[in-house]
């Protein structure tokens, strides 16, 4: 038995809204969910929410809820560098109404971000789920791009004509490329929000479940990071529990891709209880 | 209502109002009264009036009593009944609950002040559509309330909260969660409902005004998509396109056979049944019931309204939201919307 519950909570004088799947037993993790960019709390195609009830079917307490400036709740975005004060009324919300004291975040694209910037900060974070993670600087799209979607085209009579009639900006993206190549290696600047991630992502000591969809630039901007930056790809080995769904897109969207994403995620849980 | 957070937020004020070391343990069981030596008569006096400030409440004297104070978690006890009996009259801010219907729960979201008489319920679109016009329905009921409308939004059947699966949606079974909502507000003492359609939800509000009009008051119009038959096939269009992307060819007509011949058919992760696609197609022509005034609010560069149904055409000057994955402002579309509802 589980009991749905309409909540609104407080984050720094905004009340916030959230929904809370409270299972009669609860396992000992619940699960925070974050959505991502302009999205609402229920996610495309419903995600988020499905990634909820399928939690608490197997005892794991959840929520999804709206960040400031976002879905149903008032005040002005924060931004996804800034979601602290947001996350920690979330995971409040939830420990008081459920009764957990330890959680896992999961947050999709630059929600992903958010979590990573934020789990080490929170001794009740007992473990993050990232999907599709945003890591996106002018370089890291070009070089995606470069990599991932020039070559497939190369092939096409249309990408041809359109380079020599110059509406491809080939030279340009290989120019940043070739730059951006060049500052990868160099250490990431603690300041920027993806030097911010890495910096959460090791002085976090819980399990991290990485999960990145074949179908996505964001997925691949991020796994090109993982391949070309040292101290991330260091990270990456070391560090993340790493999952390939090769036909899923950026959203999940399809029962299919829905439902491995629901069991990795259970799985998840499951094994940070046992 | 909220429970838990009545205890947070309860603990966050004392530790604010009696500037306790952030060190000291408050817990439910804690005394207040003979436990925390700042807590005196005068401390419990700057407590109540923060408590009412942070939850939008008004105690009453005789409410009052020393044991309430006895613990936090008598504290916290007292201002969760305190807020509940606000809940039913949406005194301050947001209220979420689940409302039990016909289909199962509804999840409803209400905002304004309590003496309204008025309430203005919104109608939500389509799959995607209702999860890109959330910000913009947030932002209408904020200015809705100033003006002092009290404002409703809720999820039809298999959408955002509510119970139920996309797949098993049918138009009859929405107008039935229009109507379930629109009785709800009405025994709660609201003397008037006006309704706005978003897009497709203007279709279906216009179609429920059309079988009921007891106790309803204006319908508002947002880009309504009156034609069932149309807006199914630029839905499918979504699918058509994607496909054409990944180099594998699915035309309109195609997806639609498939939809005829029983298939149930994913487009952007939402699962269309041949019986809510049928129920589509069969949709009639729009018209304006008698006796309900009707407002139709389009974007600026709309010509004149796509079908001559007897409403009242506005226009205003603001982005296709419905197209943007991007959050996008509308403020024409709110003083539009505060204009026909709340003048």
């Amino acid at each position: 038995m589980t009991e749905r519950r309409a909540l609104v909570f407080d984050c720094a004088g905004i009340p916030l809204v959230g929904v809370a799947e409270l299972p009669v037993n609860p396992a000992a993790t619940g699960l925070v969910i974050v959505t991502g960019g302009p999205q609402y709390r229920s996610g495309s195609h419903r995600l988020f929410t499905t990634i909820a009830r399928s939690a608490a079917a197997k005892r794991n307490a959840a929520i999804t809820f709206d960040f400031r400036g976002s879905g149903d709740s008032t005040g002005d975005h924060p931004g996804f560098e800034s979601l602290d004060d947001d996350l920690a009324a979330a995971i409040d919300a939830l420990c008081t109404a459920s009764g957990v004291n330890r959680v896992v975040i999961l947050g999709l694209c630059d929600a992903a971000s958010a979590a990573s910037m934020y789990a080490a900060r929170d001794s009740r974070v007992a473990g993050l789920v990232l999907l599709n993670p945003w890591v996106r600087s002018e370089g890291s799209l070009e070089r995606a791009r470069v990599k991932n979607y020039y070559p497939a085209r190369l092939g096409s009579a249309g990408f041809w004509k359109r380079l020599l009639t110059g509406k491809v900006r080939v030279l340009h993206a290989l120019r940043s490329y070739r730059q951006q190549a060049g500052a990868a290696r160099a250490a990431p600047r603690a300041d920027d929000f993806v030097g911010r991630m890495l910096a959460g992502v090791r002085s976090f000591t819980g399990p991290v479940l990485l999960v990145l969809s074949g179908q996505d630039m964001t997925a691949r901007e991020f796994s090109d990071l993982c391949e070309n930056d040292a101290d991330w790809r260091q990270t990456a080995e070391t560090r993340f529990d790493r999952h390939e769904l090769p036909g899923a897109s950026h959203t999940f969207a399809g029962h299919e891709q829905t439902d491995a994403l629901v069991g990795l995620v259970t799985e998840f849980l499951a094994k940070l209880d046992s | 209502m909220t429970d838990g957070d009545s205890l947070t937020g309860v603990i966050e004020t004392l530790r604010d109002v009696l500037q306790l070391e952030p060190q000291r343990p408050l817990e439910p069981g804690s005394r207040l009264l003979g436990g925390i030596p700042e807590f005196d008569s005068l401390a419990v006096a700057s407590v109540l009036l923060a408590i009412e400030d942070r939850f939008g409440l008004e105690f009453d004297d005789e409410d009052i009593s020393a044991e309430l104070f006895e613990t936090i978690g008598s504290l916290a006890d007292f201002v969760d009944r305190a807020r509940a009996g606000t809940g039913e009259s949406y005194a301050g801010g947001p209220v979420a609950e689940f409302i039990d219907a016909g289909s199962g729960r509804l999840f409803a979201l209400h905002r304004g002040a309590s003496d309204a008489s008025r309430c203005v319920l919104f109608v939500p679109p389509f799959a995607e559509e209702m999860n890109r016009v959330r910000p913009l329905v947030t932002a209408a009921s904020v200015a809705l309330n100033e003006a002092g409308r009290v404002t409703c939004l809720f999820d039809l059947h298999g959408t955002g909260d509510s119970d139920g699966e996309f797949h098993e949606a049918r138009w009859p079974l929405w107008l039935g969660n229009v109507h379930d909502m629109v009785e709800r507000l009405k025994e709660r003492g609201f003397a008037t409902v006006d309704l706005a359609g978003i897009r497709l939800g203007g279709r279906l509000a216009l179609d429920y005004a059309a079988r009921r009009q007891d106790g309803l008051g204006r319908v508002l119009l947002w880009d309504p998509e009156l034609d069932g038959r149309r807006f199914l096939e630029r839905f499918l269009r979504a699918r058509s396109m994607a496909a054409m992307m990944n180099g594998r060819k699915e035309t309109v007509a195609s997806l639609r056979q498939r939809l005829l011949e029983g298939e149930t058919l994913e487009v952007a992760g939402y699962r269309v049944s041949p019986a809510l696609a049928t129920d589509l197609d069969a949709l009639d022509e729009a018209r304006v019931p008698d006796g309900i005034p009707v407002d139709w609010i389009a974007r600026g560069d709309t010509a004149g309204p796509a079908a001559d149904i007897g409403a009242r055409f506005v226009q205003a000057d603001y982005p296709a939201w419905w197209d943007s994955v991007e959050t996008v402002a509308a403020p024409a579309l709110i003083d539009a919307t505060v204009k026909c509802l709340a003048a």
